[in-house]
């Protein structure tokens, strides 16, 4: 996959503070990259200089094999951004405000009123084009604030906090959109404190901390940088006549069980993180007798990954 | 730059605050004081009929004249007499509303009745004519001559054209052009800086950098944009103090044109400079110059024109427009006029130069 967003030894300085510190990604031409880490991690600060919008103290960074700096007007002219605050003008109406900023961008006449009601009508505001945004719910703000960034069919999209404060639907509605934007050919990068929205749609994830790189790859390989098991959890009633050290040597047996241990009326198993059938292990406890009370899985999602690498210390 | 121009004339007119501020506020303010002032006029002309008695105990040809020109004149009734005493009793029951005593010495003395609207105005006729019985006197004694008042006396035209004054004028005239420059000061300011500051409330000032547009276009094309509403603000007080009010602005049409100029490019610097203000604070921008603006006027004689400080009001910025709105517009001199229009495009390309170097170096954040 050819690299569409290149930043390389990125390095921001705010006085004495450094904000962004020796940072290096890339997203791939048509990938949903997620950016995330904690407050005050450097993110907003990444997307700054990503977006032209801030300069920065060493490093490089390229968009479509242009550097931000010495072609800051065609790249600006490439990027869709949806800030994670509401940027729309009050005075304005729905088709108005995305008209605005898509004029701003060179579109004219027909081909502008086209792609702002494209543009609503994506986010499913079509039928609120004469709405103004103190009319609006949260969710079909956050809605009009997405179609402002994408009217002029941009080839980079850089979502920060999309989702803040909106129902379900409305949420349901921007990550399925945003999806759709991948498949249309856009890149994507996409921030949130929400680790399952993350989960859900990204390609690939850059955990930073402290303007560091602390871990970068897809779900599953981070989820590997912190363990290499699924754990599941087995309450039950141990018969008085079972044989615990059998059960053992019989349940380690199997290719994908990397360990057992036996603990008052719990049964703990380790199971490879790839492993997502366990059957055979349930037969086998049947054939021991066990009654099965409860299960818990503890199979490591992106939080606790995020938790792992970040701390849990409130910033 | 077009989008952003007709994005800020857009803002403007579709927020009542500021169109209330900006229009209604003002033309309220023209109500006001041109009720006012007319009330003020119509208290001051309508004195009524004056029954004066007149006892000349002494001969006085111009004395004698000018009685007679006041019974002439149909709005006093005179009475001669001979007893004093009666008339004071006369004047004392209310059948007289004055008497006039010119005794042996040839002293005129006043006796006023009760009613304190006709006391001003007989003192007001008596007053005059005796300065310029005076004024006659000293001529005479003077050159020997005794025509010399009668070749002078000047009459309502020649007096006005003498002092180039073009026309009758009242209250409301003064008014009109401090309201204007009220206007300018008040409403441009404020309207400026708001203009940054509500990109900044709406987090859209990053979008629009964003977008491409350069930060100078963004700068220059939200000035442009309040333009037209200032233009139709200053053109809508006028016409309405001139329709309404009977206000006189300039008594010719270029001159007007030029008045109507200078009030609109004097609003350009303030624009530029409520801009510059709105970029670096983030003070409301009505607690920043509201209290500058009245302090301006207050001391340039925009809310009364029996105010002055001598070495500070004739450097206040609206005292110097207001005077340069006078001489256009009483004196049809364009001097000052032409100096106010190039003092402010000059203020206004260093403001906006300083507006845009704020705008430029503003850290922005989405």
């Amino acid at each position: 996959m050819k690299n569409y967003v290149s930043v390389k030894n990125l390095v921001k300085h705010y006085g004495d503070v450094c904000a962004v510190d020796n940072l290096s990604f890339h997203v791939g031409e048509g990938e949903i990259f997620g950016l995330i880490g904690p407050n005050g991690a450097g993110k907003s600060t990444t997307i700054n200089i990503i977006t032209t919008l801030d300069s920065y103290t060493k490093g490089t960074v390229e968009i479509a094999g242009m550097n931000i700096e010495s072609h800051a007007a065609e790249i600006k002219k490439l990027i869709g951004v949806v800030p994670q605050e509401i940027a729309v003008y009050p005075h304005l109406n729905a088709l108005e405000n995305v008209k605005f900023f898509a004029s701003l961008y060179g579109l004219k006449g027909a081909e502008l009123d086209r792609a702002a009601r494209e543009a609503l009508a994506f986010v499913g505001l079509s039928e609120k084009l004469k709405m103004k945004p103190k009319q609006m719910s949260g969710g079909m703000k956050r809605r009009l604030n997405i179609a402002c960034g994408i009217a002029h069919d941009p080839k980079l999209i850089i979502m920060d906090e999309p989702t803040v404060g909106v129902d379900a639907q409305s949420r349901d509605h921007i990550l399925h959109s945003i999806q759709v934007l991948r498949e249309r050919g856009a890149t994507v990068i996409y921030t949130s404190h929400y680790m399952n929205e993350v989960e859900q749609i990204c390609d690939r994830i850059a955990i930073v901390d402290h303007g560091q790189m602390v871990a970068e790859g897809t779900c599953a390989e981070l989820v590997s940088m912190i363990t290499e098991f699924n754990t599941f959890t087995l309450k039950t009633r141990f018969p008085a006549n079972f044989d615990e050290k059998a059960f053992i040597k019989e349940v380690s047996a199997y290719p994908a069980i990397h360990g057992v241990t036996v603990h008052e009326d719990c049964v703990k198993i380790e199971t490879a993180l790839e492993c997502s059938d366990f059957s055979d292990i349930l037969e086998l406890i049947r054939k021991f007798r066990l009654p099965v009370i409860s299960v818990v899985s503890e199979i490591p999602d992106l939080d606790s990954v995020f938790l792992t690498l970040t701390g849990h210390e409130i910033r | 730059m077009f989008s952003i121009i007709l994005n800020e004339m857009r803002s403007l007119l579709r927020d009542k605050v500021s169109m209330f501020f900006l229009l209604l506020f003002p033309l309220l303010m023209i109500y006001m004081l041109g009720t006012f002032l007319q009330n003020i006029d119509i208290a001051d002309y309508e004195i009524g009929e004056i029954r004066l008695g007149a006892v000349l105990d002494a001969e006085d040809p111009a004395f004698t004249g000018f009685l007679s020109e006041l019974e002439d004149s149909n709005d006093v009734v005179l009475t001669d007499s001979s007893d004093l005493s009666a008339l004071l009793a006369d004047v004392d029951g209310g059948t007289l509303h004055a008497a006039v005593h010119l005794d042996e010495n040839g002293d005129i003395t006043l006796h006023t009745g009760t009613d304190a609207t006709k006391n001003r105005a007989l003192r007001i006729m008596l007053e005059s004519f005796l300065y310029l019985n005076d004024t006659y006197t000293a001529c005479v004694t003077e050159t020997g001559d005794f025509t010399v008042l009668s070749q002078l006396q000047p009459t309502e035209e020649s007096f006005s054209e003498a002092k180039e004054l073009g026309m009758e004028r009242t209250m409301i005239d003064y008014y009109a052009v401090a309201m204007v420059v009220m206007i300018m000061f008040m409403a441009s300011t404020v309207s400026g800086a708001s203009s940054f500051q509500n990109e900044d409330s709406q987090r859209t000032a990053a979008r629009l950098v964003l977008t491409g547009t350069s930060r100078v276009k963004i700068f220059l094309g939200k000035v442009i944009g309040t333009l037209p509403v200032i233009f139709m603000q200053i053109g809508v007080v006028m016409v309405v103090s001139v329709l309404f009010f009977d206000a006189h602005y300039a008594a010719n049409l270029p001159d007007n044109l030029l008045l109507f100029a200078m009030l609109f490019i004097g609003t350009l610097p303030l624009t530029a400079l409520g801009m510059l203000v709105g970029i670096v604070s983030k003070i409301p921008p009505a607690a920043i110059f509201q209290p500058t603006s009245w302090a301006l006027l207050f001391f340039s004689g925009s809310f009364s024109k029996e105010i002055y400080v001598e070495g500070f009001s004739d450097i206040c910025p609206p005292y110097l427009i207001q005077q340069a709105a006078f001489d256009l517009t009483l004196f049809s001199r364009p001097d000052g006029a032409l100096t106010v229009i190039a003092v402010s495009l000059v203020c206004f390309v260093i403001f906006s130069a300083l507006g845009i170097l704020a705008f430029s170096r503003k850290e922005l954040s989405k």
